[in-house]
């Protein structure tokens, strides 16, 4: 039950930091992993009663990304930490309503809760909503394992004037019961003691929950006919095994199958079930159970629940409501908010830029001054440096699209949008809630495949997944921005950042209509959707989610990015053609004035270029792009962005500073604009809006849509779709200017 | 009536809950059973949604959904 992904050096630091003043004996020396088990614990809860933000408070790291909306916490998670010198292992299960869900994310908790080995469950409840949370709790109970209750917001509960006997809860139901904030911290240190006991208990509590009186007089009846045979299963009282064999646990009858009390057993339950079916009105048992768990929650939230009216957190979202989600008010202002996004995006980013554009080159020359060898040099100054530096250069508005998709994310207002579009979404064959994923597909296409994940329709999550590139993600966001910048005054250029967005999201929207006529037909999904109520993240959560991103981001142009800048300047460096050279320098030399040196200078490095690895690459495929107006250069740069979306804008910089012999345009965004027009511009900003994403995107999408297969159909469909509407832009474009 | 009849601010109680196994099971979950009292909030724009609140939590479903849901007006 070891925990791999605890490291020892972590534990120690976590310790220190967290709780430096306790005593642990052996606190500087020999690291606490030896010899100790982890205690291992499943933590399961509906969504939207943080969870995510639990564990962050129990654990003292920042690990987990934590939302405001089901589906952030899409596979299961592990974290690891050390509290009092014992190991704790924590399970992060997906939100689930209920543990026979349909999602597959609800699959993921279903199938380790039943089938994994673990020491203890934690049920988190959102103390606002506890009459619902409690349904999932009667189900966990069932489970027969040992369990405590965290009462989560407990703060906010307090607010809205509500409070929860806990000692009565917990006789109620016959685990332990805590109130709890994963918010402000109250609480925490005292669930960390009670996990730990009762892990360390030898028994568990039995549930004491009472059905309703004809099952009860059923469950009697069961469990004294298998007290009267002296009957025993494992740890499970009699009682339970009644509820089991009652309810149709498949597990426990798969497992008592064989046994010889079963042929007595079955007439007895046939009755029973026939009772219960009469009173109920009803032959399908999981509704009985689930009616029945509906009237325990109502009977339990009504006893330990004191409140006053409606909570006034429920008063303050409705109000709320009433302007967000209004009737004609609603579209408009979520179209607002997304082009208010895209123009901070654009006017923020922009202020810190000269000044990091003009550090960059600054630095370039300078470090460039201290090197004589003419090729490394080169290597630093135009290939590193250059590479690395176009992509630095888009952090600032990096940061500001992350910021406004986790504020979408975490406060609520992504389930409201979602049900402000079903209506409109349904038309185009989408569901409400392929929104989450779409939007989380603005800031990375990654995790937005798994987003998908909440759709419970297998066709429906497939048109999501086949449209979802259409999404410009963060990383496309430098090559808008190189582009829009080159070609349009600052004025209009957050504009047209919107409006990129909003035709890839219309033109994703249309293809799924294509979709759904054409390729995926039958069935959709039932909408039945939460809205959460209103929740301001803290700052910390949102510091965290920003900070985790741009660190992601900065990771990249130091690794990945750097490698794919060494390369390409090698590839347009090699083989250098020597003969080439010395008939230029021999001609410059012979030159009479600087204007027909520095047209010779120029010829001769273009000329050197083409002849290049990656001119000759370049130069194969230009054919194919040259409808499109682009030359061998762009065409490498979109090629080299199959591999990750930010290499195109280095490798244009590496492309562009190789070739430029001209000192007095330093910026990327001169030498572009001096070397190509606004249709192809245009035509390109298209082709890069629909095409391929990333690799590690395209690993995600093979594993999520289920086959290696429906990549090749991606990519076809995502380059047909790019190659058409890039050459009608190219054209229109001419003929208009 | 259906739950998908009722008006802007009118409370029901659930009497029966139709439809598909699945469609009753994600219902059930939100605790959207017989003897439940429901409170319509709002519809969307082209009335294809409708916005309900079931005990605390409120809830999004489609038209067709609701239709499924049978009530009696309180």
């Amino acid at each position: 039950m070891a925990c791999d992904n605890c490291n020892d050096e972590n534990i120690g630091k976590r310790k220190r930091r967290r709780r430096g003043q306790h005593s642990c004996t052996f606190e500087s020396k020999e690291p606490i992993k030896s010899g100790l088990d982890a205690i291992k614990i499943a933590l399961a809860g509906q969504p939207n009663v943080g969870k995510s933000m639990l564990i962050n408070a129990l654990s003292g790291s920042n690990s987990v990304k934590v939302g405001n909306f089901s589906g952030v916490t899409v596979d299961k998670l592990e974290v690891c930490f050390e509290h009092h010198c014992h190991q704790f292992d924590l399970i992060d299960l997906p939100g689930t309503y209920s543990i026979d869900g349909f999602t597959q994310e609800e699959k993921v908790a279903k199938d380790f809760l039943l089938n994994e080995d673990y020491d203890l469950i934690l049920n988190v409840v959102d103390s606002t909503n506890l009459q619902r949370n409690l349904l999932l709790t009667l189900e966990l109970l069932e489970l027969n394992k040992k369990m405590v209750l965290a009462l989560n917001m407990s703060d906010e509960a307090l607010k809205d004037g509500i409070n929860i006997d806990t000692k009565l809860l917990e006789k109620i139901l016959g685990v332990k019961v805590i109130k709890v904030s994963a918010k402000s911290g109250e609480g925490v240190e005292e669930l960390l003691e009670i996990l730990h006991q009762e892990a360390d208990k030898e028994n568990r509590e039995h549930s004491r929950v009472v059905f309703s009186d004809a099952v009860e007089e059923e469950l009697i009846e069961i469990e004294k006919f298998l007290n009267e045979r002296g009957f025993k299963y494992n740890s499970l009282t009699n009682r339970e095994v009644a509820i089991g064999l009652l309810f149709e646990d498949e597990k426990l009858y798969k497992k008592l199958h064989d046994n010889p009390i079963m042929i007595e057993l079955y007439p007895l339950l046939v009755d029973a079930r026939e009772h219960i079916y009469t009173h109920h009105d009803s032959k399908d048992i999981k509704e009985i159970k689930a009616a029945e768990h509906t009237a325990i929650a109502r009977g339990i939230a009504k006893e330990v629940v004191e409140a006053n009216s409606k909570p006034k957190s429920l008063t303050f979202t409705q109000k709320v409501d009433s302007i967000l989600m209004h009737k004609y008010f609603g579209i408009p202002i979520f179209l607002f908010f997304m082009w208010a996004l895209f123009q901070l995006t654009f006017e923020f980013g922009a202020l810190p830029m000269d000044y990091i554009d003009s550090a960059i080159s600054s630095f370039g020359n300078f470090v460039g001054s201290f090197i004589s060898n003419d090729n490394l040099r080169s290597l630093i100054v135009d290939g590193i440096i250059a590479g690395v530096g176009a992509v630095l250069l888009f952090l600032p508005n990096i940061i500001i699209l992350y910021i406004g998709i986790a504020l979408l994310e975490t406060t609520g207002y992504m389930s409201r949008v979602a049900f402000i579009l079903d209506g409109f979404f349904h038309k185009f064959g989408l569901h409400g809630k392929s929104f989450i994923p779409l939007v989380t597909g603005f800031g990375c296409t990654v995790p937005a495949y798994m987003a998908a994940r909440t759709l419970k329709s297998e066709k429906d999550r497939l048109i999501t997944l086949f449209i979802l590139g259409f999404m410009s993600c963060g990383a496309r966001l430098p090559i808008y921005v190189l582009f829009t910048g080159a070609f349009f005054s600052d004025k209009v250029a957050g504009n047209i950042l919107f409006l990129i967005y909003i035709s890839g999201a219309l033109l994703g929207l249309i293809m799924a209509k294509v979709l759904r006529v054409v390729v995926f037909r039958g069935e959709d999904e039932p909408f039945v959707m939460e809205l959460p109520r209103y929740r301001l993240p803290s700052f910390k959560l949102l510091w965290h989610t920003v900070y985790s991103n741009a660190a992601g981001y900065l990771k990249k142009a130091g690794t990945f990015i750097l490698a794919a800048s060494m390369l390409i300047w090698f590839a347009s460096n090699y083989p250098k053609d020597d003969s080439l050279v010395k008939s230029y320098e021999a001609k410059i030399e012979k030159a009479q004035n600087k204007e027909v040196k520095s047209q010779l200078e120029n010829e001769l490095n273009s000329k050197l270029l083409e002849s290049s690895y990656l001119g000759v690459i370049g130069k194969s495929t230009e054919a194919f792009f040259s409808p499109l107006g682009f030359d061998w250069r762009l065409t490498v740069a979109l090629e080299a962005g199959l591999a990750a979306k930010e290499v195109v804008v280095s490798t244009l910089g590496v492309l562009y500073s190789v070739g430029e012999a001209d000192e007095s345009s330093n910026t990327l965004k001169e030498i572009l604009k001096k070397n190509i027009d606004l249709a192809t511009a245009l035509s390109f900003i298209v082709f890069v809006m629909i095409y391929l994403p990333c690799m590690a995107a395209s690993a995600v999408f093979v594993k999520e849509a289920g086959g290696f297969r429906y990549l090749v159909y991606l990519f076809i469909f995502t380059t047909t779709t790019a190659w058409v509407l890039s050459f009608v832009t190219y054209n229109v474009v001419k003929l208009l200017t | 009536m259906k739950l998908s009849e009722l008006k802007k601010g009118q409370k029901a109680i659930v009497t029966s809950v139709e439809g598909t196994k699945e469609m009753k099971q994600r219902l059930l979950s939100f605790g959207l059973t017989k003897g439940a009292e429901v409170e319509l909030i709002d519809y969307s724009l082209t009335k294809s949604n409708i916005e309900i609140i079931v005990d605390t939590t409120l809830l999004a479903l489609r038209k067709e959904e609701a239709e499924n849901i049978e009530v009696e007006k309180k």
